[in-house]
């Protein structure tokens, strides 16, 4: 199975540095591409999809180089953040002409049936696209990514725009994917990356701050993650003196989880304990180091 | 792989948008049947809405390749960009003067008792030809279907109003009221075709570049 490798891949709009030495290796599975608002993921994606060209740097994959994009283009996916084409067409249809823009030559109709089962649009399938809902849609956009089976999938912020529900369906059609190649996942929530990536890298400012298994991404805030369990008056001034991540009410008693380097002030029922730190503490953790 | 157009698909794609030429050239026909051999009027009312909807094509045909949220999807995919730019201009172009020649094979036929089918197909043919690529390198340069139809409004209304003299350089209009002979329409003909083709070769240029995505 191979690997896709960037080494030291920057990437400058004009002045703008947008992405800063990424030095990567991404394997078979689902990767996630985890940080805040104008870190790069954009740029990274639309560099991996040959839509950009890296300004310095190198991108592997096997045999091939991202220097021949016209190559890479045969086996790569891609669904954007937004993806909302031909909405005059049936949905079979675009996808039919999508197969014919991709080069698929032989059982372009079967290529497309099965797509289409596939991301559960079946039904839909002799719907106009302008009719469908924001969810149906997002799964023809990963239709039209996987038309031709690529080798990688790219998938920019996968659950943008989506309600709880089609969330979820959306990362388990996500997880499929994940068994048969390499799909790259970037987001800015956290829960994206926590439900369906193995691996994951941290992106901040254009600079790739961690990558590695999401389980040991969560240890870099080891130690640095508490549990207290406050009363409701204890509760407000808790939320204003330390960086309280999240909290959980039970009765009258709240439970806060709270970052910081040092045990929180003993304002609590209980003293504080630390607790393993999730991926999101540690993303939350690095978010503020670095401000 | 290698990634193959399908004109047909291209057509359904633009709508509404893809019959107005159609209507236009049917209420040319209607014109002309009302004005029966008034030259003076029917090639005017030719010459200033026939070529300038030679642009609608061109700027339709890219609605959703640099237009809509998630374009830039189709520059990923391994089918050349000169098929998805000039190839699908130029097919419609070629559309376009078929349309035309039938238009003006009626008029001659039924409506004018003059000869005009030669001479307005040189003078249309070649102003529509300048027109295409207006519309392709204005959709090329805004990304915006709304932008290029108001460049192509600005252009022609001011044209017409000051008669070619605003911007001379860059005039295509020649304002006759009858046919001209063959060997008065060469000069304006040429002009034509050169200043389309710096256009479309401008735009043609421009498309393989596109680096700015919606
Ligand atoms: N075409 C562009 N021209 C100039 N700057 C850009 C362009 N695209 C993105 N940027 C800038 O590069 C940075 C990274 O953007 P982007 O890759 O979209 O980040 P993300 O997807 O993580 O939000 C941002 O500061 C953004 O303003
Ligand atoms: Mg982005």
């Amino acid at each position: 199975m191979e690997t896709l490798i960037l080494s030291g891949v920057s990437k400058n709009y004009g002045k703008h540095i947008a992405l800063q030495n990424v030095s990567l290796e991404i394997e078979f599975g689902m990767f996630g591409l985890l940080g805040p608002n104008g870190a790069g993921k954009t740029t990274l994606m639309r560099i991996l999809t040959t839509l950009l060209s890296a300004s310095s740097g190198e991108i592997r994959f096997g045999n091939l180089n991202w220097n021949e994009p016209h190559k890479i283009r045969n086996i790569i996916g891609y669904l954007p953040q937004k993806f909302y084409l031909y909405k005059q067409i049936k949905v079979r249809e675009a996808l039919q002409h999508i197969a014919k823009l991709k080069g698929i030559q032989s059982n372009n109709d079967k290529a497309v049936d099965s797509v289409i089962e596939k991301v559960n649009l079946s039904d839909q399938r002799d719907k106009k696209i302008g009719k469908l809902s924001g969810g149906m849609v997002r799964r023809l956009g990963i239709a039209q990514a996987i038309l031709g089976d690529p080798k990688i999938i790219v998938v920019d912020e996968p659950t943008a725009g989506l309600d709880p529900e089609e969330r979820i369906r959306f990362r388990r059609l996500l997880r499929q994917l994940g068994r048969e190649t390499i799909v790259i996942i970037s987001t800015h929530i956290v829960e994206d990356i926590e439900a369906t990536c193995d691996k994951a890298a941290i992106l901040h400012k254009g600079q790739l701050i961690k990558s590695g298994d999401i389980h040991t991404l969560g240890k870099i805030a080891q130690g640095k993650v508490w549990e207290v369990s406050v009363s409701e008056d204890d509760f407000h001034s808790m939320y204003e003196k330390c960086n309280v991540i999240s909290s959980h009410r039970t009765d009258n008693i709240y439970r806060l989880r709270i970052l910081s380097e040092e045990p929180p002030m003993n304002a609590g029922l209980f003293s504080p304990s630390l607790v393993t730190p999730s991926l999101e503490d540690a993303y939350l953790y690095l978010m503020n180091k670095k401000g | 792989m290698k990634g193959r157009l399908n004109l047909i698909f291209d057509w359904k794609a633009m709508g509404v948008n893809a019959y107005i030429p159609f209507i236009v050239v049917l209420v040319l026909i209607s014109y002309s049947k009302m004005k029966q051999d008034a030259l003076t009027h029917i090639i005017p009312a030719l010459e200033l809405t026939f070529p300038v909807f030679a642009a609608w094509w061109s700027i339709f045909l890219f609605q959703d390749v640099v237009e809509e949220p998630g374009s830039e999807t189709l520059f990923s995919y391994p089918i050349k960009r000169w098929k998805l730019g000039l190839a699908r201009v130029g097919f419609f172009f070629i559309i376009y003067i078929i349309l035309m020649l039938i238009m003006l094979f009626i008029i001659d036929q039924w409506l004018v008792t003059e000869e005009i089918l030669l001479p307005l197909a040189i003078q249309l043919g070649t102003q529509s030809f300048f027109f295409a690529g207006v519309g392709f390198l204005s959709m090329v340069l805004f990304l915006k279907s709304g932008w290029a139809l108001v460049i192509l409004v600005v252009y022609t209304s001011t044209q017409v109003l000051t008669r070619g003299t605003l911007i001379p350089i860059v005039n295509i209009f020649i304002f006759n009221q009858g046919v001209l002979p063959i060997s008065d329409l060469w000069g304006p003909a040429l002009f034509s075709v050169l200043m389309g083709t710096i256009f479309w070769a401008l735009a043609h240029m421009l498309f393989l570049k596109i680096r700015h995505f919606v």
